[in-house]
């Protein structure tokens, strides 16, 4: 346990989801025809699938629905939320295990839940989907493995997967893409390793697989794609069937690899590029977030990161200690601004910067609650943010804290 | 910061806009003493210091531009002298910010058009054409901080921000291009604390969807009719002032 710091920022509710408090990489908030909010929460590993959380008063947060998992050698890490229908990631922890891929879910009564399709993508070299994109309605754009692909490397199983989801009830794909080399058959060699690590673990880092698609209804031409240890992307999807690189950037190596998130300011021509720390005690220090100058988005320009506290003052705490996930302006109840930057940083807390001068970031406000309890470091390890159109903060531990909602003074 | 607290008291005597690429509008507005006693206001390539009854800052206004002898050596027509003009406010843009860019390019092609439903003078007896009337139309501030008096905060000198400003001698028209994105509250109560106590402000919002198309066209619409037509009152169109060099008296 350790003290709160906090600037521009104060707590005003915590909700411990129940005793199972570890949140994922997913939360996106539903608001019901009837006016209630609903803040859908993926856990980080069993036993639980997902939370709804009413947070029609964000004040007084509760508990209204808590979904099993159907075994225990799988997670939920990853949801999205648009209209009355929840889109939620399976990921199985052993190669060819179901259910691995998606469900989709008809929340209209955000109390019971609805299964609506599966969509599989289980197979011998599959372990599923980590990750997930589906703001707009009508596409589910997925990080996963896939029944019919063999990854040169294991850890290079999950690809970018566009799936049609116009018909909820029967998801079909509409088109893939993956880093050249990295499957058996392709003509490009395999990537060059930025940090080797052995092979009988199927986590973690040392990985040429997608983490994160963003694609933005104002511009579904563009996906932006964060590939770990490949980097950035940006891909042309005007054609979904045929997705064509535009461009490509990779601080990896000299850096540590990991890129997780890639995030566009349209407006701006800025991209924001998460690299997340997957290591306690910054054993993978820097893990940073950049600034990419994109105006000329097949010139990909790297223009500044966004500041960090001391890493010795922050690396050695316990638990890691970098960049992850970022509030992704998504549209729908969210906070929408090419100015002001959210992020998750372990136990650095939730971060906000002010991008007015993207040369030079500017840290405006920070939560850092003290470290919860049965979570197994002894810090807060900020694991996931939204922001919703009122500026509230909602930010999840990955091991036990839960939800924690937040006002910003900025 | 004496200049900061002299230059305001209640009723806004005198309005300072910061603009252009300037990081910190702070140390501009610590440069800056009071207006003059012959003078109603002050134009430089990074702000405008305004009384109440400051004639209009044009594109034709003295002080923001600064054509050299050199720049001006090929410009030979008023078409080349409107595409500079153009470049000039261009820069004092951000690179970052598209939709500024995009405003201020249609506006020029906005005010390029107004000429045309001008009668076109007696080329038998005037020198100039319609199209000189150009340079008669407001001055776009990019970037706009609009100084706050100290009692909104006396901490430190406060600016509300607008993404473009023109003052039109009766008003300040302050344009807002984002405002569909979420406004963080600092700057939401600054904005909203000119707007409540300075009587002369006037806020136009440009709904996102009007600059995202390429196609659309400046969105006059949401402009008065005395903004539209900017050369009301005037007698004869002016150029942009040149280099006070040029103005000198030749010895």
């Amino acid at each position: 346990m350790s003290e709160t710091l906090s600037k521009n920022m104060k707590l005003i509710d915590h909700n411990t989801l129940g005793g199972f408090g570890g949140v994922g990489e997913g939360m996106a908030l539903q608001v019901t025809s009837k006016g209630k909010r609903v803040l859908w929460i993926a856990h980080e590993g069993p036993p639980k699938n997902f939370s709804g959380i009413d947070v029609t008063d964000p004040k007084n947060t509760k508990l209204i629905c808590q979904t099993e998992l159907p075994h225990q050698n799988m997670r939920s890490n990853s949801l999205e939320v648009t209209g009355d229908i929840l889109a939620v990631a399976y990921q199985v922890y052993e190669l060819g295990l179901e259910p691995a891929g998606f469900e989709l879910f008809d929340v209209s009564d955000p109390e019971n839940p609805k299964s609506i399709s599966k969509y599989s993508t289980a197979g011998p070299n599959s372990r599923g989907a980590h990750c997930l994109w589906f703001v707009d309605g009508e596409y589910v754009h997925l990080a996963s493995g896939t029944p019919d692909l063999v990854p040169r490397h294991p850890r290079d199983d999950q690809i970018y997967q566009i799936i049609d989801v116009r018909n909820p009830s029967k998801p079909v794909e509409s088109g893939r893409w993956w880093y050249p080399g990295t499957m058996e058959g392709d003509d490009a060699p395999p990537p060059e390793r930025i940090i080797p690590e052995p092979m009988d673990q199927l986590r973690g880092g040392d990985a040429f697989r997608l983490h994160n698609a963003n694609v933005y209804p104002e511009h579904p031409d563009r996906a932006y794609l964060g590939y770990i240890d490949g980097g950035a992307f940006i891909l042309d999807i005007s054609d979904k069937s045929k997705p064509e690189v535009i461009s490509h950037w990779s601080p990896h190596n000299p850096y540590p690899g990991f890129t997780h998130t890639v995030m566009p300011l349209f407006d701006r021509g800025l991209l924001i590029v998460s690299d997340e720390c997957i290591k306690d005690d910054a054993e993978d220090w820097p893990k940073l977030t950049w600034v990419i100058d994109a105006r000329n988005e097949k010139n990909l320009v790297p223009i500044s990161t966004l500041p960090l506290p001391p890493v010795e003052e922050f690396g050695h705490k316990g638990g890691r200690f970098g960049s992850h996930n970022l509030h992704e302006n998504r549209p729908g109840p969210s906070f929408r601004s090419e100015e002001i930057i959210v992020g998750a940083f372990f136990n650095a807390g939730i971060r906000v910067y002010n991008l007015k001068n993207p040369y030079q970031p500017e840290l405006i406000a920070y939560f850092v609650p003290p470290g919860p309890e049965n979570s197994r470091v002894p810090t807060i390890q900020m694991n996931e943010v939204y922001v919703d159109e009122n500026g509230i903060v909602y930010a999840g531990d990955r091991w036990s804290g839960g939800l924690y909602v937040m006002e910003m003074d900025i | 910061m004496v200049g900061w607290a002299l230059r305001h008291g209640d009723g806004y005597i005198e309005t300072l806009v910061v603009y252009g690429l300037v990081t910190n509008p702070t140390t501009v507005a610590a440069e800056l003493g009071p207006l003059p006693d012959d003078m109603s206001y002050l134009l430089s390539g990074r702000y405008a210091l305004l009384s109440e009854n400051a004639p209009a800052l044009r594109l034709s206004s003295p002080g923001w531009i600064d054509l050299t002898p050199e720049g001006l050596i090929d410009i030979n027509s008023t078409d080349l002298l409107f595409k500079l003009t153009l470049e000039k406010i261009i820069t004092r843009i951000s690179s970052f910010s598209k939709n500024h860019r995009i405003f201020v390019e249609r506006y020029f092609d906005f005010i390029q058009d107004q000429t045309k439903k001008l009668k076109q003078p007696d080329q038998n007896t005037e020198i100039f054409t319609r199209y000189d009337w150009v340079f008669s139309a407001w001055l776009p501030l990019t970037h706009a901080r609009i100084l706050l008096p100290e009692k909104f905060k006396k901490q430190e000198p406060c600016f509300a921000e607008f993404d473009i400003a023109f003052w039109t001698g009766k008003k300040l028209v302050c344009v807002q291009l984002k405002q569909s994105d979420s406004t963080v509250k600092s700057e939401r109560e600054k904005r909203d604390y000119l707007k409540n106590n300075h009587h002369q402000i006037e806020i136009v919002s440009i709904p996102r969807d009007r600059l995202a198309d390429k196609d659309m066209a400046f969105p006059a619409d949401l402009f008065d009719k005395a903004f539209r037509e900017f050369w009301s009152g005037l007698n004869l169109p002016q150029g942009p002032s040149p280099s006070p060099i040029l103005m000198s008296p030749l010895n």
